[in-house]
């Protein structure tokens, strides 16, 4: 019980001290900033290296895995770049992540991003509103398609389509404005600052603020 | 000498203004909460009902890779109670693993989910769920998985191998029957690799996640969805058990009516200074 | 010796398992092999990420070492990160501690960002022509569309918004996505040519 306690007045004190960045910059943010970078550090390299010494350090070392042992020694080689002399060869395991990413980026690409995105239905269905409705997205793919394409130069037609996917795309980054207006809120946190025990730090942090405040004041 | 107007506040008090309504207004609801009532959409319904219609005896692999909002703000709490009240009802099986690119905090958060917020009863591990953990490599994982789970990694989150869990034995990537995933913002590197397998896959996470992935909603690669917290809420409407994510609604109002209050106070007055130029 | 230091075999050794798995991925062969090389890529870059942390220590020591400005807080990120780490592995419950009560709310909280949308909100609406008013009106009807409030207060905007949604918006991001696709195409063919070495660090 004191355990959690002296937690929920720790989650408290920490949202504050985050938030006192919103009035100005302080030791309390940058203390907040330093823990949160050293935890980031511990939960990667802890997690990390649990993650390589099962999937890859025990079947190299323990279980005679030729090409785990192949790909410790790959990994170790990244490190190389802090030697000037073998910096070259820091570059080669960076080449095969880079190439085994792009393949497998690539090979998704085709199927779900171009293929599966030039489908917009038919314009002659029974339903008159899906008709308008595909033939709308139909024309807004090709419209926000030639806006993009700069390798050719616009003559009045195509001059016009862009103009109208200009418009396409304004109504869509105001959809994805609006999704992001509607989820910025902060409640999650004023519930941990409003309910016991945590609005014991927030009365304590509102009235620091306010003395700190009247002090700035009265000394300048 | 001229009058300095009490209008003409700086920016830095202007943001001041605006930070402090904020904290008003989320603030107001947690003390005095509003319970305006909530319409669960087809499209939350829709998920819902893939999930539950899942045949029985059949495999569900989850990727969390939501992190933090995963658990303090309720948000698949309530899509792991749903998915095990499956198993004890339908037999199914569960896999989850985190491939988030935030790192292994998001496998210390299933862990979490899996301790704190389902209950566990009349289910056994490694028999009817699997827990992989957090696995590096973010869309590379995604790959695996879809190439070969039993190649994804030698030991589950617990450090059994997993050749040993009944549950993983044998298992192939073809034989799982429903992909879910929870992300942040894009769901382009689910589509990419999970896309062309031919599954039913569910997708939820961020606010803009569903205005961001549309594209994959209408074009079939993606069987259902959660529109972000208002989705989570809905989920829990139609549950009949409530987290944080029902709390959080009464804030949306508020903040949302406050949003659409600043939009129009900034662009009036932003149209009322170059006029009066 | 003089060869495999230049620029062209790191080029090759990205070709030879891209090739190979695009190979693999439309023919089926060499099954195994290839789900090793996607698993090869996955441990190369969880060293990678080692490597950063390395990095990242490294020029907090400097800055502690000769005492730069605001060394104090490299300090604070070696005392927390030793506690973490230290933690996890003697101490269970003082290492759940740290993720219930320091890393949770941090995580919820350090972007701030309800704080910085609204700020976003208020200086970003000042919009001069009629595209911008389009976008702001488009945003609000996707809110009162997405907050219960707006559908209390009229139906219609669910309907509305959803049809912004399901339309003009599927249109530009179908769009996006097909350019992003078609772009990651054609920078891979850059790359297979030599044209492109970002990934080299050049």
């Amino acid at each position: 019980m004191a355990y959690e306690l002296m937690g929920q007045i720790v989650f408290a004190a920490i949202i504050l001290m985050i938030w006192s960045i919103l009035y100005k910059d302080n030791p309390f943010y940058k203390l907040v900033s330093s823990v949160s970078v050293g935890l980031m550090l511990a939960f990667w390299l802890k997690g990390g290296l649990e993650s390589l010494a099962k999937d890859v350090f025990t079947p190299a070392f323990l279980q005679g895995n030729l090409a785990r042992l192949l790909v410790t020694a790959l990994g170790l080689m990244i490190f190389l770049r802090f030697f000037k002399e073998l910096n070259f060869a820091s570059k080669w395991p960076i080449a095969i992540l880079a190439g085994v990413g792009t393949a497998i980026a690539v090979k998704g690409a085709i199927p779900s991003m171009i293929l599966s995105q030039i489908n917009t239905g038919t314009f002659i269905g029974p339903n008159i509103v899906n008709n308008v409705n595909n033939f709308i997205v139909w024309f807004g793919i090709i419209a926000t398609l030639i806006y993009f394409i700069f390798s050719f130069k616009r003559g009045p037609i195509t001059n016009k389509i862009s103009k109208i996917g200009q418009v396409y795309m304004m109504i869509s980054f105001g959809v994805i404005f609006g999704q992001a207006v509607y989820g910025a809120s902060v409640m999650a946190q004023m519930l941990y600052l409003l309910t016991y025990p945590g609005y014991y730090v927030t009365i304590i942090s509102v009235l620091v603020l306010i003395a700190y405040v009247i002090y700035s004041k009265m000394k300048h | 000498m001229s009058e300095k107007k009490w209008y003409k506040i700086s920016m830095d008090t202007q943001d001041s203004l605006v930070y402090l309504i904020l904290i008003i207004l989320c603030g107001a609801v947690v003390i005095q909460p509003l319970g305006l009532p909530l319409n669960v959409t087809a499209e939350t319904k829709q998920y819902y009902e893939t999930l539950r219609n899942v045949p029985e005896g059949r495999v569900i692999l989850y990727d969390q890779a939501l992190m933090v909002q995963s658990y303090v703000t309720g948000s698949e709490i309530t899509q792991f109670r749903i998915i095990f009240d499956l198993i004890r009802t339908k037999h199914i099986k569960f896999i989850v693993l985190s491939s988030c690119v935030d790192g292994p905090l998001g496998g210390a958060f299933i862990e979490k989910l899996l301790k704190e917020g389902v209950d566990l009863t009349g289910t056994t591990y490694g028999v009817d769920y699997v827990n992989l953990g957090w696995l590096p490599g973010f869309e590379l994982v995604l790959a695996a998985v879809a190439k070969d789970i039993q190649t994804v990694t030698a030991k589950d989150a617990y450090g059994t191998p997993i050749s040993d869990i009944p549950l993983m034995k044998g298992l192939k990537t073809s034989d799982i029957d429903l992909f879910a995933f929870s992300c942040g913002v894009s769901a382009d590197p689910w589509m990419r690799q999970w896309g062309s397998l031919g599954k039913p896959i569910l997708m939820s996470g961020g606010e803009q996640l569903m205005s961001l992935s549309v594209q994959y909603y209408k074009s079939g690669l993606v069987t259902g969805y959660i529109n972000g917290s208002r989705g989570y809420a809905e989920l829990e409407q139609i549950y009949g058990k409530y987290t944080v994510a029902t709390a959080l609604m009464d804030a949306t109002n508020l903040v949302s009516i406050y949003g659409i209050a600043l939009i129009v106070l900034s662009a009036t007055m932003f149209w009322y200074s170059r006029r009066k130029k | 010796m003089s060869i495999i230091k230049q620029k062209e075999f790191a080029i090759i050794l990205f070709i030879v398992p891209l090739l190979f798995l695009l190979f693999n991925y439309y023919t089926g062969i060499a099954d195994p092999v290839a789900s090793e090389v996607i698993n090869w890529g996955s441990y190369l870059w969880n060293f990678s990420m080692i490597i950063g942390t390395y990095s990242l220590f490294r020029a907090h020591g400097e800055k502690v070492i000769k005492k730069s400005k605001d060394w104090i807080y490299s300090v604070i990120i070696f005392v927390s990160f030793i506690i973490y780490f230290m933690a996890s592995y003697v101490s269970p419950d003082s290492f759940k501690f740290l993720l219930d009560y320091v890393q949770t709310p941090i995580m919820l909280t350090i972007w701030i960002g309800g704080f910085t949308t609204f700020t976003m909100i208020f200086r970003g609406a000042r919009t001069r022509n009629w595209l911008g008013i389009l976008l702001l009106v488009s945003a609000i009807l996707t809110v009162l569309r997405m907050a219960p409030i707006g559908i209390a207060i009229w139906p219609g905007f669910a309907t509305i918004g959803l049809w912004l949604n399901d339309n003009p918006n599927r249109a530009v991001m179908s769009a996006i996505t097909i350019s992003m696709g078609v772009g990651l195409i054609a920078t891979m063919v850059r790359e297979i040519l030599g044209k492109e070495t970002h990934y080299l660090g050049e």
